[in-house]
């Protein structure tokens, strides 16, 4: 949260293939992607899923230096799963020191989760960098609605994850204008052991909860001004448009997956 | 020993298609017991520039000093400039955090390492720089008014004894008595050595405060010089988004038509010479 680059929530706009795709389209198949990716655990398979991901890339006109960074805030979680299998797998022993041992198994599989890992975060950083915070909404709430008729509440689930989208960036703002603030007076927030640091932060944390309930109460207040009752008779400004651009991309990217399942029936 | 920038450059996400260039070869200097204001539109780059005063940011080209020490990324000097520099940040009431004004107002200090002994007295000599009444010492700060948070803000970076503070848009959602206050704590503060950067966009407050002036648009700086020069700058040439004050205006226009000799934004001032015109 408190890292110097976040891309989580962050959309980048563009004139792009990508991001004039129907958000329902671009949920799918990054589901169908999640999917696929889980399906495959050979090498080649994977290494397809890589390449595959420059082409993507290329159709977003997103840099992909930003792609890359939607990654960071997972890192860590990466590398120590990562780390589990690499030293807690048996097989044949590679290295031996002490009790801990690295195995080839241990290996291959360490190196098979981390990218699997990699690449359904990237999928998923695509999605959020070329789809609006909006447009994701709308797309959830269509795929959510089929639901609404068993009571489900599809329209008020789709607004709390827009509002809450809307607000990450805000929150991300805010809280490093609170840290410079502190940082100012003095506070020192990169020394010292885990329980100083958490500690450095109280003066983080109270001012941001006093202002995310003042915000919260604002927003209720200027909804309810503009007569929010939830989803029923709301009518969309831009329906959306299911067309032969989401066919395309369907057919391609379905084109792709059946080939990595293929890939991987062969070699695995 | 001034504060000193000198052509200063900051780009904003390099690299990125939102990458823009906040601040473009900035040069200029406060002394201590000088009021500098920073005026330019929204976006122009005045908050980014208070941010590389406190070593918040960091030069990516160009250099900033505070007195002798020059700003890198050594924690000592990090530290060191912190301590130097105060920065109250706009609304700045929204960094309160503690229970009592007391525990608010020490934080500053007890995080510089400032003896226990000592603390009580930079605390009541800190609100009473700012006008807030010794009764209200044990008082959640987070129930006062947003006028007394402000002064409690304002405290708790005077209790540090910066040898320079700089304000970003400190008037933002002031009232008129309100503005009257800070713009009495600044001349308060001018007057016992401290150098004042005053980052704002109200010119007519600028004007009346400052002794120096900086123009920022887009980045860059379009005009560095002292009050009554920056007067005579704005009168002949229009800034993008700095609206000439009123009373400075009316001073051009009637020096225009030889009615007074001298440009004034005091409306007192310019009274007295129309009278004595008359």
């Amino acid at each position: 949260m408190f890292s110097g680059n976040i891309a989580l929530g962050q959309y980048i706009p563009a004139d792009s293939f990508l991001h004039k795709l129907d958000p329902r389209c671009k949920i799918l198949l990054t589901i169908a992607a999640m999917v696929a990716i889980f399906m495959c655990s050979s090498f080649p398979a994977l290494l397809l899923w890589g390449l595959f991901l420059p082409v993507v890339i290329h159709f977003s006109k997103v840099p992909t230096r930003a792609v890359l960074v939607s990654a960071r805030p997972v890192l860590v979680l990466i590398v120590f799963t990562a780390c589990l299998h690499l030293f807690w797998t048996d097989g044949r022993v590679l290295v031996r020191l002490g009790f801990i041992k690295i195995t080839l198994e241990g290996c291959l599989l360490a190196l098979r989760m981390s990218l699997r890992l990699l690449y359904l975060v990237l999928y998923a950083g695509l999605l959020t960098l070329t789809t609006s915070p909006s447009e994701f909404s709308d797309g959830l709430e269509s795929l959510m609605s089929p639901f609404a008729r068993f009571g489900f509440p599809a329209h008020e689930i789709a607004m709390m994850m827009s509002i809450a989208l809307r607000f990450i960036p805000t929150l991300f703002e805010e809280t490093q204008r609170i840290i410079k603030s502190q940082k100012s007076r003095g506070a020192d927030f990169d020394s010292g052991g885990l329980y100083k640091r958490a500690k450095a932060y109280i003066p983080v944390l109270i001012p941001l909860f006093v202002m995310v309930f003042q915000r919260a109460d604002t927003l209720a207040a200027a909804m309810e001004a503009r007569c929010y009752r939830g989803g029923r008779g709301r009518v969309r400004m831009f329906p959306l448009a299911w067309g032969g651009r989401e066919n395309l991309a369907a057919c391609l990217f379905l084109a792709f997956a059946a080939l990595a399942l293929l890939v991987e029936r062969v070699f695995c | 020993m001034p504060l000193k920038v000198k052509d200063l450059y900051c780009t904003y996400n390099i690299g990125l298609p939102t990458e823009f260039e906040a601040l473009h070869g900035i040069s200029f200097e406060v002394e201590r017991g000088e009021i500098l204001s920073v005026v330019g539109r929204t976006g122009s780059g005045k908050s980014t520039l208070a941010q590389h005063l406190n070593a918040l940011l960091l030069p990516q080209k160009g250099e900033v000093w505070v007195d002798d020490l020059r700003v890198t990324q050594d924690k000592a000097v990090l530290r060191s400039v912190r301590r130097s520099v105060g920065c109250v940040f706009q609304y700045p009431e929204q960094q309160i955090f503690a229970d009592t004004l007391r525990e608010e107002v020490a934080f500053g200090p007890r995080n510089w390492g400032v003896p226990a002994e000592e603390l009580q007295a930079r605390v009541e000599e800190s609100l009473a720089a700012v006008g807030l009444d010794l009764s209200l010492l044990g008082a959640n700060p987070l129930a006062l008014s947003g006028g007394q948070k402000r002064r409690v803000a304002i405290a708790s970076v005077i209790a540090s004894r910066p040898s320079y503070i700089v304000l970003d848009e400190p008037s933002a959602g002031l009232d008129a008595s309100g503005l009257d206050e800070l713009t009495e704590i600044l001349a308060a503060r001018k007057k016992a050595g401290v150098g004042i950067v005053h980052i704002t966009h109200d010119l007519d407050l600028a004007l009346e405060i400052s002794d120096k002036l900086l123009i920022l648009d887009e980045g860059e700086a379009k005009f560095f010089g002292t009050a009554a020069e920056a007067a005579e700058q704005l009168c002949e040439q229009s800034f993008s988004g700095l609206e000439l004050p009123p009373v400075l205006n009316l001073s051009y226009e009637l020096r225009k038509l030889g009615r007074v000799d001298k440009l004034t934004n005091d409306p007192l001032v310019l009274a007295s010479m129309l009278g004595g015109a008359r």
